[in-house]
């Protein structure tokens, strides 16, 4: 962690640190909970577990004095009956991929150190005008280009729950910043599961929205026809009302979309009663995944039939090729958006990630087309299972949380973590909304994570079924051990 | 650690994806992409790196 001013003096008022924006809002509303308090626990929370040998390493930057002045020019204008919604004066944090006016945009990379922000992106522009407080930038893997939210240049990021594990990335410190009770609320990019799997190995929620819902302007690109941006929360509610704020169409992004904005907690009072819940019956599902992940997923779905839901069964042999064709053409695309810097500036990068760019150097421009070809026949498949229900579900990774140190890169050991995108890549392949929510957790204490995908432009449903499903359960409460609450 | 060595693991993912999408037929799905000219006003490309809004350091 750098770059942080030093923090106040915890707050007077107990304020819980792992309440959602959902408890924490009516109190803001109401005057019962000011949003200095707030932001002065957050910082003190940052302070306290973020720094330090064993600090969690999510934030690359706090901006603790400005966050609290507008924390109280916040509460004086809530005091005069301006309240904006619920996101005013919430504490919210971003990726460093995503520009804040006057503030260093470094895809934690020596590449683009200095490289100061000259305008805010549009979702920080969105978040601004909401009223919610930027509090700082979040930790990540070099440009995104990577899984398992290690990073030799900011550091790694330790996971809340065991911090000799990763979290995932490669909105690594996102995650762990959530997870922490540092901040309720973070935004993420998603282009092979960067939202969802760091969600899912760190016990929050994350929604990847449907491609083109939410603006990508002011975003760094890692492979923009599979870019996606969207927010890493406590619970499906709060994403919900992330979204009632980031989505809309924006014109300088080229494929920001026209389709109408719902009110994304819309399906919340209808429960899972007449929904058709797909559950495929190879790939995700086969016996190359680890054993409790299946059991705790196949125990969620047992538990939304028993409430409601209609089951199907689908069978998808064709989604192995998923993964394959998301790498395709990421490789293709991010060589595209780094050639002309790697070539100046190779030694600025990390060994990992400038050789995981290098690897796509000879991939030709059929291969590329041929993975764009692939994506449209994918994507007719998916379109014909998906028509035959709501949502599907599926386990949003394929195993176990890995140590830091078998992910680690060491010679003649190229490090583990491959097999985390296996699943989440395959909606970035098709753009379809899809969200990460905690099902459970494994023999050795860390959260496994459950995937709920929907339609295209149907963010609604997929909120309302995790929704539902966090109101039968617990799991998304739970704070990890050594993390305690303040209050 | 050597590139070289970094790459075996990443560079074999990634022709492994390259080998698995050829295997695909994708007889009927020609069209990837059209372009389709649209109006001015639809905003500027981004360039990578926002080179042109490098103003100085991150003060805070």
């Amino acid at each position: 962690m750098s770059n942080i001013e030093p923090a106040p003096a915890p707050a007077t008022e107990p304020v819980s640190t792992y309440d959602s924006i959902t408890q924490i809002a009516p109190k803001i509303e109401r005057g019962e909970l000011s949003p200095v308090e707030l932001v002065e626990a957050s910082l003190s929370r940052i302070s306290q577990h973020d720094s330090g040998p064993h600090g969690l390493n999510a934030f690359l930057g706090v901006w603790s004095d400005q966050a609290i002045a507008d924390a109280r020019a916040a509460e004086k204008a809530i005091s005069s009956g301006g309240y904006l919604g619920p996101l005013h004066g919430i504490p919210v944090g971003l990726k460093d991929l995503i520009d804040v006016a006057g503030r260093e945009t470094t895809g934690g990379s020596k590449v683009l150190a200095g490289n100061i922000a000259k305008s805010d992106s549009r979702v920080a522009k969105k978040l601004r005008a909401a009223g919610a407080i930027l509090i700082g930038k979040l930790n990540l893997v070099e440009f995104a280009i990577g899984t398992t939210g290690l990073n030799p240049t900011t550091g790694d990021v330790k996971n809340p729950w065991d911090r000799t594990h990763i979290t995932a990335g490669s909105s690594s410190g996102s995650a762990a910043a959530v997870a922490s009770g540092m901040i309720p609320a973070a935004l993420g990019t998603d282009t092979g599961g960067s939202v969802r799997m760091p969600a899912s190995l760190c016990g929050i929620s994350g929604l990847k929205p449907t491609y083109g819902r939410v603006s990508r302007s002011g975003v760094l690109d890692l492979s923009w026809s599979m870019d996606h941006i969207g927010p890493m929360t406590r619970t499906t509610a709060d994403c919900a009302l992330m979204m009632n704020v980031l989505a809309g169409h924006d014109a300088s992004d080229p494929a920001s979309s026209h389709e109408p904005v719902p009110d994304f907690t819309s399906g919340f009072t209808e429960g899972l009663g007449s929904l058709k819940i797909g559950v495929p019956t190879d790939y995700f599902f086969s016996d190359s995944v680890d054993s409790e992940v299946l059991a705790l997923v196949r125990t969620a779905i047992d538990l939304m039939s028993r409430n409601g839901a209609e089951i199907v069964e689908l069978p998808m042999p064709w989604a192995e090729k998923g993964r394959a064709i998301n790498l395709g053409v990421i490789i293709c695309e991010v060589v595209a958006v780094h050639e002309k810097i790697i070539s100046e500036h190779a030694d600025l990068y990390t060994p990992a990630v400038r050789s995981r760019i290098q690897s796509g150097f000879n991939v030709s421009a059929i291969d590329y087309i041929r993975a764009q070809r692939a994506r449209q026949w994918f994507n007719h498949h998916m379109a014909e299972s998906m028509h035959q229900v709501d949502v599907l579900i599926t386990p949003t990774v394929p195993i176990q949380t890995p140590t830091i140190a078998d992910c680690t890169p060491s010679p003649g050991n190229p490090g583990g973590g491959l097999e985390l995108p296996l699943f989440t890549g395959v909606f970035d392949v098709t753009g379809q909304p899809s969200h990460s929510v905690p099902c459970g957790f494994s023999t050795g204490g860390m959260p496994i994570g459950m995937m709920i995908t929907g339609h295209p432009f149907d963010e609604v449903t997929v909120l309302r079924v995790g929704s539902a499903y966090e109101t039968l359960t617990d799991w998304h409460q739970r704070p990890p051990a050594d993390i305690p609450d303040v209050t | 650690m050597s590139d070289a060595a970094e790459i075996g693991g990443f560079a074999e993912a990634v022709a492994a994806a390259i080998s698995t999408i050829r295997e695909i037929d994708t007889t009927g799905f020609e069209a990837a992409a059209i372009f389709v000219p649209t109006p001015s006003g639809g905003g500027t490309p981004k360039i990578f790196g926002h080179p042109q809004e490098r103003v100085g350091r991150d003060s805070d």
